[in-house]
C-alpha cells in the first residue's frame, strides 16, 4: 500500500480511508486493487472495489476471500 | 525519461518501469500531446517515447458495425492520419525513440464465425491494416520499435491479460501482469536498441546438449535422435546454432573427459552442433567458476557479456554467487518444453536483435529522403487536427434528464475543475428550477466517438453580470478546444438580457492544475490568479475569434 500510495508506511495508520489520505485517490484506489488481485490471487467484484474504501474494509473483503 | 502516450489508461505501468523515470501524459490525449510542441514530450529530458494503442479503442463504435469495404477505407484514413501524427513526432524528436505495439486479432466479435468464415471484409482485416501501416514505419524510421505484443497476448491468453472491471471504473484494461510484461518487454526491447545484448552463450554438455552423461552412457547411450526425447535435444542444439548464425559466440563449461566428448562429436551424426561451432571449449574437471573466469579472459570480454546454461541447479546457483554478472537462467525440469523455454528466457532476454543487419541500424531515415511522400508536405497543425475531428458540440440547457450524471461530474471531476465545487442531484434540480441559475451540460462526439455528457457549467445571473459558479470538463476531451467553443456557446445564450460583465473563480486544488490558466486563455482577466473579471461583449468577441468550429444550443 505505501508503494502503491509512494508514502512512508508510517503515515498509513489502520484508519487509514480514501478520505483522510490525501494520496488515495480514485487513481491510486485502482492501482491498490490491481495490485491487490495480484498479490492475493483473487478477484474483486466492480462494486467491492467502489465499497473498499478503507484498510479496515479493504482487511475485511480480503479475509473472506481467502478463506 | 519515459513518457508514455496511450488511448487508454496505462498509469500504472509506471510502477513497474524500475530503471527510468517516466510520465503518463493521460487517457486517450497523445494526437493533442503530440501536435502540441510544448507538451513534454519535446522536452530534452524525454528520451523514450512508448506509444501503447488499444485496437478496440482505435476501432471505435466500428467494433459495433458490421465491417465493409466502406468501413475499412474509414478505418485506414484515421490510421493515416494517426501514422501521420507519429511521423511528425519521430522527425521531430529524432534524437529520441518512440516504441510502439503490434495489436492481436480481437478474440471474439459480434460477427462471431463469420470473422473467420467470411469471403468479405472482418475485423481480422482491420487488424492487418494497423499491422501494416507498423511495418511501414519501421521501414521509414530506425528510431521507431515495434512492441510485439501480439506475441505477449499469445503466449499469456487474453483472459489472463485483461480485466474488464478497471476498464469501467477507471479506463484502465490491462491488470498488473499485463503491465509487468509490458514493462519487461519495453525495457528488453530497448536495451536491445542500445545494443546492450549479451555476446556469449556457455552451455553445459550432459543433459543439456544431449540426454543422459557421455562418460557413462557412451557415444551412442546418449539421447540425441530423431526419435522420442531424443528430438527435443535435437531442436534445441538447432536453435543455439541459429543463435550462432545470428553473431552469438558459443562456449562449452563442462565436467567431462574431453576424449569423450571428443568422440561424440566426431562420430555421433544426429549431433547438429560442431565441434568448431564452439569458439572456447572447457572440458575438464574444474571448477565451473574457474573455467568461465577463463573463458572470458580468453575472448577478452566481461562478464557481463555472458549467458550460462546448465541443468543442474548446483552448478547454476555456483555461477550466480561467485559471479553475478553473468546471466544464469532456470533450466526446464522437463526437456519437453526446451523450445519455449530457450525462445521467451534466453533469446528475447538475452539476445534480442532489433536490427537485422549492422546497416540496418545505420540507415538513416529514408523517409525524409522519399520526397514522393504526400502526407508530411502539409505539416499539420493543431488547428487542422481540431478542425479534422468533425467535433460535434451539444449543449443542453437546465435539462432535468441529466441531473444525475450532472451531479456526477461535480462529484468525481478533480482535473478540469475550476472551483471543484461539489453537488448532490437535489442541489443541481434546485438550480435547474431556479430563476436565477442556469445548468448547461455539454455533449461531446467526434468522427472517432461519441462521449456522452464530459462537462458542465453553471451560471448564476445576477441582472447585471453572470458569474461562472461551476465549469468542469471530462479530461478525456482536453486539448480540443471544446472548452472555449462550450463557454461561447453558453455566454451567448444570454445575448439579450443586458449583461455587462461576465466574473469567475479558479480555486487551486491538488490537482486541477491542469485548469490553471483556462480562464486567462479565455479571455478573462485577473489580478491575483483567483478572481477572474471582464465586460461580457469583449469576452464574446474574444471567443468568437478563438474557437475553430461551433456549437449547437439544445433547449427542450
Amino acid at each position: 500500500m505505501s508503494d502503491t500510495f509512494n508514502v512512508k508506511k508510517e503515515k498509513i495508520s489502520l484508519s487509514a480511508s480514501k478520505s483522510n489520505l490525501d494520496e488515495w485517490d480514485s487513481l491510486a484506489h485502482l492501482k491498490l486493487f490491481l495490485a491487490l488481485q495480484e498479490s492475493f490471487r483473487v478477484n474483486f467484484s466492480t462494486d467491492e472495489i467502489d465499497s473498499g474504501n478503507s484498510l479496515e474494509k479493504i482487511y475485511k473483503l480480503l479475509k473472506d476471500k481467502i478463506r | 525519461m519515459i513518457a508514455l502516450l496511450s488511448n487508454i489508461n496505462i498509469e500504472p505501468i509506471r510502477g513497474f518501469l524500475k530503471s527510468d523515470e517516466s510520465i503518463f501524459t493521460g487517457y486517450n490525449t497523445y494526437i493533442a500531446d503530440i501536435l502540441n510542441h510544448k507538451s513534454v514530450l519535446y522536452s530534452d529530458e524525454i528520451d523514450k517515447i512508448f506509444l501503447f494503442l488499444d485496437i478496440e479503442e482505435l476501432l471505435g463504435d466500428m467494433l459495433f458495425k458490421y465491417p465493409s469495404d466502406n468501413s475499412l477505407s474509414v478505418f485506414e484514413n484515421n490510421l493515416d492520419e494517426i501514422f501521420s501524427f507519429i511521423y511528425q513526432l519521430l522527425i521531430k524528436r529524432n534524437n529520441a525513440v518512440l516504441v510502439i505495439n503490434n495489436v492481436p486479432f480481437i478474440s471474439a466479435t459480434f460477427i462471431s464465425y463469420l470473422d473467420t468464415n467470411s469471403p468479405n471484409v472482418t475485423f481480422r482485416d482491420f487488424v492487418k491494416i494497423y499491422n501494416n501501416k507498423l511495418k511501414q514505419l519501421k521501414s521509414d524510421f530506425s528510431n521507431a520499435l515495434v512492441l510485439d505484443w501480439e506475441r505477449i497476448v499469445l503466449n499469456e491468453g487474453i483472459n489472463n491479460l485483461f480485466d474488464p472491471k478497471f476498464w469501467y471504473l477507471g479506463r484502465m484494461k490491462l491488470n498488473n501482469k499485463a503491465f509487468k510484461l509490458l514493462s519487461d518487454e519495453f525495457s528488453n526491447l530497448i536495451n536491445s536498441y542500445k545494443g546492450k545484448t549479451k555476446k556469449v552463450l556457455i552451455l553445459d554438455l550432459d543433459n543439456t546438449l544431449w540426454g543422459g552423461i557421455a562418460g557413462e552412457d557412451g557415444l551412442n547411450g546418449i539421447k540425441i535422435s530423431e526419435d522420442g526425447i531424443g528430438k527435443a535435444f535435437r531442436d534445441f542444439q538447432k536453435l543455439i546454432k541459429s543463435l550462432k548464425e545470428i553473431g552469438v559466440i558459443l562456449a562449452i563449461n563442462s565436467k567431462n573427459n574431453e576424449s569423450d566428448i571428443d568422440e561424440i562429436f566426431q562420430k555421433n551424426n544426429m549431433m547438429i552442433l560442431k565441434y568448431d561451432d564452439f569458439i572456447v571449449r572447457k572440458i575438464n574437471w574444474n571448477n565451473k567458476v574457474q573455467n568461465l573466469i577463463e573463458i572470458a579472459s580468453d575472448l577478452d570480454l566481461g562478464l557481463d557479456s555472458f549467458v550460462f546454461i546448465d541443468d543442474n541447479p548446483v552448478e547454476r546457483q555456483l555461477i550466480k554467487e561467485n559471479l553475478p554478472e553473468v546471466c544464469v537462467p532456470d533450466f526446464p525440469s522437463d526437456i519437453s518444453y526446451v523450445k519455449s523455454w530457450f525462445l521467451e528466457e534466453v533469446i528475447y532476454k538475452y539476445f534480442a536483435k532489433v536490427y537485422f543487419t549492422h546497416e540496418d541500424k545505420n540507415k538513416t531515415f529514408q523517409y525524409l529522403a522519399n520526397a514522393e511522400r504526400k502526407k508530411l508536405s502539409k505539416s499539420l497543425s493543431i488547428e487542422d487536427f481540431i478542425k479534422s475531428l468533425n467535433i460535434k458540440i451539444k449543449i443542453y440547457i437546465n435539462l432535468s434528464k441529466y441531473k444525475q450524471r450532472i451531479a456526477q461530474l461535480t462529484q468525481k471531476t478533480n482535473q478540469f475543475n475550476l472551483r471543484t465545487k461539489r453537488y448532490t442531484e437535489t442541489d443541481i434540480e434546485r438550480f435547474i428550477n431556479s430563476d436565477n441559475y442556469t445548468v448547461f451540460a455539454l455533449g461531446y462526439e467526434d468522427k472517432f466517438n461519441n462521449e456522452g455528457i464530459v462537462g458542465l457549467v453553471i451560471i448564476l445571473n445576477d441582472g447585471e453580470s453572470l458569474e461562472i459558479d461551476t465549469f468542469l470538463l471530462s479530461c478525456r476531451i482536453i486539448g480540443r478546444d471544446a472548452e472555449f467553443v462550450f463557454l461561447l456557446k453558453v455566454l451567448e445564450t444570454f445575448k439579450e438580457k443586458n449583461i455587462k460583465k461576465v466574473n469567475a473563480v479558479y480555486i487551486k486544488t491538488k490537482k486541477n492544475g491542469i485548469a490553471e490558466s483556462f480562464y486567462s486563455d479565455a479571455g478573462l482577466f485577473t489580478e491575483n490568479k483567483i478572481d477572474y473579471s471582464v465586460d461580457y461583449e469583449k469576452l464574446i468577441i474574444f471567443l468568437e475569434n478563438k474557437t475553430l468550429y461551433d456549437g449547437e444550443i439544445i433547449n427542450e
